[in-house]
């Protein structure tokens, strides 16, 4: 049942309670999203920033353009692939800013090129080769990256990324090839 | 089959997480250093797979939706004067019509390209030498432009050169060198006392008694 809400005056606010019903409506909706697509924001960040503190401002701030853009989207199926694309946009405008703010504060670097470990479980365990990782991971061009960090989100299949990009399966493919190619050869 | 070419399929076949093609996999069989090669290719792919998927991911924070609910909740912040594209758009106007108002109001001085070479614009401070009567501003009152005096006023007073045309000022000279001394042209046209050269100029009325009429070219050259 709809309360009415008084003013100090004594008078109803007849013009408000459409306008908050409406509020109220399109909150329950995106609510019943953000458990959905709260952590998708977030993973979507952190792949790009490698942070979490970084990664969880900028989902935030995706999800809260989200929201107030929420009355607007047409098509609510495309949700997903709205969120995903904001927080990649976001996170990666985060991400550019970082570096001219490290690029200015720091002269020194980590070494380029390194030899490998000879086994697995020292090549993964070296902090060396993480740097390294993120370093190659954050030259990628942006859209082997965003597959990429995608395809690495636990429960995604290519199908789902192909949906959620709304790119063909064999794009999906193919950037992906591409992007652990170009690791590779940069890390190798 | 090459170990170059055996290596590259093996290289594509890794990246796309795939399994090595057949004829590869038998020249692997025979060749040690392709076999060394694909095996620490294949380490490196899985390195590259445990770092992204380390990164990407992460527990959410328990933090983050008790944030992001909190900012739901308030009301949208007002959005800033400046960023409503309106405003650049009266800025943008405000400027034109400044620099506009400013451009009017000093424009530049005209040239008449056409009257430059007979009517020379000096300054007195620049007569020539060789005048005699043009050194004294006793016997000499230049002829001055209003609209130049009047752009003048607002200067000081040092810098308030008033200007003449030089052609006129000399013709003017001689003229007055032929006037009878004592006659009351000449003192009609000399001024007892100097007046500055920024003031307004007061030409009194000439009063012509006699008229002497000599012919224009014994002015020039003899002096006769």
């Amino acid at each position: 049942m709809q309360e009415l809400v008084l003013n100090p005056s004594g008078q109803t606010l007849d013009d408000d309670v459409p306008r908050t019903a409406e509020r109220t409506g399109a909150r329950d909706e995106f609510e019943a999203r953000l458990l959905e697509c709260g952590p998708l924001a977030f993973r979507v960040a952190r792949g790009v920033l490698r942070n979490t503190a970084d990664a969880e401002d900028v989902a935030q701030d995706a999800l809260l353009r989200a929201y107030r853009s929420f009355k607007d989207l047409r098509d609510p199926a495309h949700f997903r692939s709205w969120i995903v694309k904001i927080s990649f946009r976001l996170a990666l405008d985060r991400w550019r800013s970082k570096k001219r703010r490290e690029a200015r504060e720091t002269s020194w670097s980590l070494p380029r090129n390194s030899a490998l470990g000879s086994t697995a479980e020292e090549i993964a365990a070296s902090r060396e080769l993480q740097s390294r990782l993120d370093r190659a991971l954050d030259e990628l061009p942006e859209k082997f990256r965003l597959v990429l960090i995608l395809s690495a989100i636990e429960g995604h299949t290519l199908e789902e990324v192909s949906r959620l990009l709304e790119i063909p399966m064999g794009t999906v493919k193919s950037r992906l090839f591409f992007a652990r190619k170009k690791l590779a050869e940069k890390l190798k | 089959m090459n170990c170059q070419v055996a290596q590259k399929k093996i290289r594509d076949a890794l990246a796309g997480e795939a399994v090595p093609p057949p004829d590869v996999a038998s020249h692997q069989a025979n060749c040690a250093e392709c076999r060394a090669f694909c095996e620490k290719h294949r380490q490196l792919f899985a390195s590259i797979n445990a770092g992204v998927q380390s990164a990407v991911n992460q527990p959410v924070p328990l933090s983050f939706f008790v944030r992001l609910r909190a900012q739901l909740d308030q009301p949208p912040a007002p959005r800033s004067l400046w960023a409503h594209r309106w405003t650049y758009a009266a800025v943008a106007t405000t400027v034109v019509l400044a620099v506009t108002l400013v451009v009017l109001r000093n424009p530049a001085p005209r040239r008449d390209s056409n009257s430059e070479p007979n009517r020379v614009i000096a300054r007195t401070d620049h007569w020539p030498a060789s005048e005699p009567l043009l050194r004294s501003p006793e016997t000499v009152r230049p002829r001055v432009a209003p609209i130049r005096a009047n752009k003048r006023a607002t200067l000081h007073p040092s810098e308030a050169v008033p200007e003449v045309i030089t052609e006129e000022q000399q013709t003017f000279a001689r003229f007055l060198a032929r006037v009878p001394q004592g006659t009351g042209l000449a003192s009609a046209l000399k001024p007892s006392v100097p007046q500055p050269t920024d003031a307004p100029i007061d030409i009194a009325l000439i009063e012509i008694q006699e008229v002497e009429i000599a012919r224009l070219e014994s002015m020039n050259g003899d002096g006769q």
